[in-house]
């Protein structure tokens, strides 16, 4: 029951009470008749009747309570009827113009199923809760250095922060590496998680099967190795045998027992497909710091407690490890960590740009029901005059409203269906959680907000211009009589507005994704400093446990001259950090003949260790001196090692660093020459500054896990296949995956980008193609009522020209109105995000200011031109209005 | 003189017996009616009618419009519907199972059966 029917009730209380009044009084009235017969007097009569009928005012108190209660139930069933009554109507409406309601369902269906679709993704991978148990009190905490920068953990630093803390209630590290499974025959490369016994109570995670690492297998040289697998490495390596716990994986050739399976779906732990214990030990060196550590608040502590716990303790471990002394903790809340600043933008700015698509949506099918509103006048006054109530008439227009953006709700939500396995395609794995995107109850209840809010935007006007004072305002009669007529310049005023708006929303929507379109296409074709094109790479893993240090060098050695061979390759080399993996080395260095005293006011820089062949392979340029040698790395004393452009520069300002000499680390580190320096690569953050890099060759630094770089002719499958068995024959026990090009690599770097651009794009596109329908139409129909006029001014002798003309520059002032006013809102919203947000703007955009002057100039010209041709088109209709027929018409 | 209270469903009987009786009367005659029918030994107070009156229009049993009555007063009339001629129907066989129930009870008492009190 409405608020309304209440109010009727409490109103028309006061006709119940009369009534129920006079009943009595009529029962008292005629037993004094009675008595009166009978002898009595009228006075006494009264008493006797009074007291025969007891107490009137509580009798009449039943009876209205009685009334009250038959009101109330008559009320809903009433309320019921009039809304079944609603929507037969509107269905039969609906039924009625199939042409109408298919335009307007469809409409609908692009802005409600581009937001639900956001929605789905939003919701998957900004605002789903972590997998984890309590997820707000879990923190990601990293060392920073004395200079500030991040870095990951040192394993004895990790080991006195979990012992020492009492903000933490707990906490686990873990590292990623390679490992080979031998699985049957073949060996298998997997990705390994290397973590400690307390990050599984750390997070919170139960396995589905058997039971977590324990804290007495997690020591070194704890005997009988053990491993628990992900669910999907579970899968991989045994299909999902449910009777996997007590099995032996051989991982790097050393037997596992498999004592648990954990569940699907746990957030980073999913990239590896097995884990075993970390081992930490006080003892190892706290200058390597390669731990992820992450720790649960205990219940009474906050963020800032434990960061100035954790930072005292940083100031203890000074004292007895100076070498570290200044490095300080950074600790950041888990969602943040693992969603991120970008991601979290790019989710609402796409939402964003979903909802102004539905708004544009909405003005669509607005302006079609505001044309047909025109044509609707007779029936609202033939309604009118039977007696319906303006409320009445309104009520049914929103229930028309509801029932049309309900069809294009589901509609919207078929799209969403289809469109989410493609959406997730495009953002490819780079996008965490994106995969878990799906039409579940949170995104049902976005898309029925979708609904109601679209019926209710797009109802309004139409709504307003029936059921107000438009329609009959002089009675029923003029409405009567308008049904005769299409009057088509009633209501032109709110149609030039809504084109208006129309064109406003979609060139505020048009800037913003031409800045991030503009922003994407510069990116890609950003400089990596590297040639991605006829290049594959293979990652080989030769772990400490099989291959010693020498056994390491000489199986590269040899692969290298293996993969040399086979036709079609041009140049081969390895790396140890794989282009845009995400992985990344660091360290510190200083020039020897100016070296500073201290380690903290060393150079941070980033290092690689790569083979002599990796520059060819990767196709750097060698800007002065020489690539590696294969004798470098193998004699007494110095290193030998390769600069940067950027790291030269930042070093040997006005000099040559060939022939210089470089320390590493620290005071104490190794002497380093430097013999060539190469150009700037960035192959870590793509959009970011290349950072100064050191290279080393591998044969100083034989690291276990790389990735082989070939450059050849043609990326063709032959030379792939080629390259795969000439590894497998020099080396039977390493794993060789299938190999990717270097291209493929690149491209998934800058997929999330390319993945907003893309939806942005297909946003802007759609939002494009509605607005100049809307142009078209109003357009149209605006010729199509002034057609007598026109008639006249041809039969006057007007030239066809010059209608084309009237026609065109009235579309073409609403047009540049909205344009200017789109341009405006979008000016007004990038100033206030620059105001309100921190780098909001220049997080989203690489190299691009929003004062974008191609954007600026190319997005307003595509939206005028554009406009301007869907006017042409009934502008033209126009000029061939026969004036008889025309004026006859009329 | 024996004075009961009656019961609330006791009384919508009455109502209804008396309208199926009597076509359509106003209040005034129904209390009249009940209390001769029932020889002074049911003394309604007489006012209580009126609330069972307007329940039984709820349930839609009786239905009333204003009239004259034959003293030229205004005073509202009841009729029986069909929904309370069902309705009665049914409360009277209850009611029928309920006395001869009670009749078979007190009839098991010693003194000899002495038939239905019907």
């Amino acid at each position: 029951m409405n608020v309304w029917s209440v109010i009727r009730s409490i109103l028309g209380r006061r006709g119940v009470e009369r009534d129920i009044a006079e009943e009595v009084e009529a029962h008292l009235q005629h037993r004094v008749d009675d008595l009166v017969a009978s002898g009595l007097s009228p006075e006494e009569a009264r008493g006797q009747a009074e007291v025969e009928f007891g107490d009137v005012e509580r009798i009449r108190r039943e009876c209205a309570a009685e009334r009250l209660q038959a009101e109330r139930s008559a009320g809903l069933s009433h309320a019921l009827d009039t809304w079944r009554q609603d929507v037969t109507y509107a269905l039969r409406q609906i039924r009625r113009s199939p042409g109408f309601a298919a335009v307007a369902i469809l409409t609908l269906a692009l802005g409600i199923g581009a937001t639900t679709t956001i929605a789905a993704v939003v919701h998957a991978v900004v605002l789903a809760p972590l997998p984890f148990a309590h997820p707000d009190r879990l923190v990601y905490v990293q060392e920073t250095t004395p200079r500030g920068d991040w870095f990951s953990v040192a394993e004895g630093n990790f080991l006195d922060w979990r012992d020492d803390t009492s903000t933490l209630a707990d906490v686990g590290a873990l590292t990623f590496r390679g490992g080979t499974v031998q699985a049957g025959s073949e060996p298998r490369r997997v990705s390994v998680a290397w973590t400690s016994a307390s990050l599984s109570r750390t997070l919170g995670v139960t396995p589905m099967l058997g039971r977590n690492i324990q804290d007495d297998e997690d020591r070194p040289g704890a005997p009988g190795p053990v491993t628990v697998l992900t669910y999907h490495g579970w899968q991989d390596l045994f299909q999902g045998d449910p009777s996997v716990v007590g099995r032996d994986v051989i991982l790097d050739g050393t037997a596992h027992t498999v004592v648990g399976v954990l569940p699907d779906g746990l957030s980073f732990l999913a990239r590896a497909d097995l884990l075993v214990p970390l081992g930490a030990s006080p003892t190892s060196d706290r200058g390597e710091h390669y731990l992820d550590v992450w720790a649960r608040l205990t219940p009474g502590s906050d963020i800032e407690a434990a960061r100035a716990e954790l930072s005292a303790l940083s100031r203890e471990i000074d004292a007895t490890h100076p070498e570290i002394a200044g490095w300080g903790v950074r600790l950041t809340a888990a969602v943040d960590q693992l969603v991120g600043p970008d991601l979290q933008r790019a989710g609402w700015v796409l939402l964003a740009a979903a909802v102004l698509l539905l708004l544009i949506a909405c003005v669509n099918v607005s302006n079609l029901l505001l044309a047909r509103s025109t044509l609707r006048r007779g029936e609202v006054g033939v309604r009118l005059a039977l007696g319906a109530g303006r409320r009445r008439i309104v009520r049914q227009l929103l229930t028309e409203s509801l029932i049309l953006s309900g069809f294009g709700g589901l509609a919207g939500l078929l799209i969403t269906v289809a469109a989410l396995p493609t959406v997730q395609r495009l953002g490819g794995d780079r996008i965490p959680r994106l995969d878990q995107a799906a039409v579940d109850p949170t995104v049902l209840v976005a898309c029925l907000a979708a609904v109601v809010v679209a019926a209710l935007l797009f109802g309004m006007v139409p709504g307003l211009d029936l059921g107000g004072r438009n329609v009959g305002s002089s009675g029923p009669v003029d409405a009567l009589r308008a049904s005769q007529r299409v009057d088509a310049s009633s209501g032109r005023g709110l149609r030039s507005a809504m084109v208006v708006s129309q064109i406003a929303l979609s060139m505020a929507l048009l800037l913003g994704t031409g800045l991030l379109v503009h922003s994407f296409l510069r990116l890609s074709s950003a400089d990596p400093g590297f040639d991605p094109e006829h290049a594959l790479t293979a990652d080989l893993s030769m772990p400490d446990a099989v291959y010693s240090p020498d056994q390491r060098r000489t199986l590269v050695a040899e692969l290298l001259d293996a993969v040399g061979r086979v036709p079609g390759v041009d140049a081969v080399g390895v790396t140890a950090v794989k282009p845009f993996s995400g992985m990344n080395l660091a360290n510190f260095t200083a020039r020897e003949d100016r070296m500073p005293a201290d380690a903290r006011d060393f150079l941070p820089i980033a290092w690689r260790v790569v083979s002599p062949g990796f520059f060819r392979a990767m196709g750097v340029k060698v800007l002065e001196g020489r690539t590696f040698r294969d004798d470098d790395g193998a004699g007494e004393g110095a290193w030998t090692v390769i600069v940067s452009k950027s790291l030269a520069r930042e070093l040997w300002p006005d000099g040559d660093p060939v022939g210089g000499t470089l320390v590493w680390g620290d005071p104490q580190g190794s002497r380093m020459r430097v013999v060539g320096v190469v150009d700037d690569v960035q192959d870590v953050h793509a959009g970011q500054e290349p950072p100064p890099l050191l290279y080393v060759p591998h044969r100083e630094m034989p690291w276990a896990a790389v990735t082989l770089v070939a450059r050849v002719h043609d990326s063709s499958a032959a030379v792939a296949a080629a390259i795969r068995s000439a590894v497998r024959r020099t080396a039977p026990g390493l794993a060789v995956p299938e190999l990717s090009s270097l291209r493929e690599d690149v491209r998934s770097a800058v997929a999330p980008r390319r993945f907003n651009a893309l939806i942005l794009g297909t946003f802007a596109g759609t939002g494009l193609l509605l607005a100049l329908v809307g142009v078209y139409g109003v357009t149209a129909f605006g010729v199509s009522g002034r057609v007598r006029e026109i008639g006249i001014r041809l039969a006057l002798g007007g030239e066809p020209e010059g209608i084309l003309r009237m026609v065109l520059a009235h579309s073409l002032r609403l047009s540049i109105l909205g344009t200017l006013m789109g341009a405006g809102l979008a000016w007004g919203t990038q100033l206030w995000l620059s105001r309100t947000t921190d780098g909001f703007l220049s997080s989203m955009l690489y190299h691009t200011q929003t004062t974008d002057l191609a954007t600026w100039v190319v997005v307003p010209a595509v939206l005028l031109g554009a406009a301007l041709v869907a006017a042409w088109i009934p502008a033209r209709r126009a000029t061939r209005v026969d004036p008889r027929e025309a004026l006859a018409d009329q | 003189m024996m004075r009961m209270d009656i019961l609330q469903g006791t009384l919508d009987v009455l109502v209804l017996r008396t309208l199926a009786a009597s076509g359509s009367i106003h209040g005034y005659q129904i209390a009249r009616t009940i209390k001769e029918r029932s020889e002074d030994v049911l003394q309604v107070e007489e006012g209580a009618l009126y609330p069972a009156l307007h329940r039984l229009e709820r349930k839609g049993w009786i239905r009333s419009q204003w009239g004259r009555s034959e003293n030229r007063r205004r005073a509202k009339f009841y009729q029986l519907t069909g929904a309370g001629r069902r309705a009665l129907q049914q409360e009277v066989s209850a009611w029928d199972r309920y006395t001869s129930a009670v009749g078979k009870v007190l009839s098991d008492v010693p003194s000899g059966p002495t038939g239905s009190t019907k």
